[in-house]
């Protein structure tokens, strides 16, 4: 490691404790109400490849316990790598399957099945994927049903990558096990937790 | 504490004469180094990565010194990390400081100065006119108060007793 100005980090939240009890309460009303978006402050200066809304996340649920997986341009960003180690302590994996964190753009989301799954005994030990759906837009839409959302929700995804339902519905037939999914933007966060049961809304026959 | 994730080394220093100005830093009275920061020109601009914050940290021991580890007790820590810019710096320095107690102010001066030493352009002025007057400072404090305990050591023994 060199002391050169680019692995200096940029700073955290400006106040620490208050700053990430507000993000965890956005992020545990998203998982209550799966769908609804919640809005999240970030640092001020976050690196620019996480932008605040992961920042905030990452600040927020990372800690010296975590094992993080890193996804797409992330996995090779210098400053992003610097700045997490920095203030959240968290490891760095290279593989997802040993990963409880996962943040990544969902074009370089691996296979939901072969993330940490959690078992029967200890479904909370799956992994929770961090998505980052900045400036996404893609066609997708569902019609999402499960606990936390009165009769049915519809829920725009242009984040879906190709065959994100039936990879969806595997994860939800895992129950207790499987993932949890957080997707985040630049300002707000909404969540998809494993109970959560997703169909596709066939986009043309609406129109 | 957690892993390892800002560069510990300096180049051109070993990491022993570091340990030792942090060491000095975080012994030091806060108005000392209050009194040196604000007489210090020019000054670089200062900003705050990390803290200053207070937390617990759990001090550990070993029995007889090299025994079995035990937990003491927790001691109350301050840290503190600034990044400095700006004249009369050739590059942006980090610096880091860890403070026994509450003292905010005392650990941001601390990793300021902990700042101004990884430059080799400030190091020689830092080293001269603050940390050598405050390890003096340390030497003699530390001196008295050896001298008042060495003034009431008492040598136990034990008399056998000869007649049972």
């Amino acid at each position: 490691m060199t002391t050169a100005a680019g692995m200096v980090p940029a700073p955290g939240f400006a106040d620490p404790t208050r700053d990430a009890q507000r993000a965890f309460r956005a992020v545990l009303n998203a998982l209550a109400n799966p769908t609804c978006s919640y809005p999240l402050t970030g640092p001020a200066e976050p690196p620019a490849a996480l932008g605040p809304g992961l920042a905030a996340v990452a600040l927020t649920v990372l800690d010296e316990d975590s094992a993080v997986w890193l996804g797409g341009p992330l996995a090779s960003d210098a400053e992003v790598g610097a700045w997490l180690a920095f203030h959240t302590g968290a490891r760095r994996v290279s593989n997802a399957a040993e990963a409880g964190f996962i943040i990544s753009a969902p074009e370089e989301l691996p296979p939901l099945a072969s993330l940490t799954l959690g078992t029967e005994e200890a479904p909370h030990l799956s992994a929770t994927v961090v998505l980052d759906v900045r400036g996404c837009a893609g066609p997708a839409r569902f019609t999402a049903q499960g606990p936390g959302i009165e009769s049915t929700a519809t829920l725009e995804a242009p984040w879906a990558p190709d065959g994100f339902a039936d990879a969806w519905r595997g994860n939800t037939d895992l129950f207790p096990r499987g993932v949890d999914l957080l997707l985040v933007d630049s300002a707000t966060v909404s969540a998809l937790p494993r109970t959560t049961r997703l169909t596709t809304v066939d986009t043309e026959q609406e129109d | 504490m957690t892993s390892q994730t800002l560069p510990t080394e300096v180049p051109g220093v070993d990491t022993a004469a570091r340990q030792r100005w942090m060491r000095t830093l975080a012994m030091a009275g806060p108005d000392a180094l209050d009194a040196a920061w604000q007489g210090w020109e020019p000054k670089p601009a200062v900003q705050a990565i990390r803290g200053p914050e207070a937390g617990l940290v759990m001090v550990r021991a070993r029995t007889d010194g090299g025994g079995a580890r035990f937990n003491l007790g927790e001691a109350t820590v301050t840290r503190a990390t600034v990044r400095l810019h700006g004249e009369p710096l050739a590059a942006d320095a980090v610096g880091t400081s860890y403070v026994l107690g509450t003292d905010l102010d005392h650990a941001r001066l601390a990793a300021i100065f902990d700042g101004l030493l990884t430059d080799a352009g400030q190091r020689e002025r830092v080293l001269a006119e603050v940390i050598a007057p405050l390890e003096q400072e340390q030497a003699e404090r530390d001196n008295v108060r050896q001298a008042d305990a060495r003034s009431t050591l008492v040598n136990f023994f034990t008399v056998s007793r000869e007649h049972e």
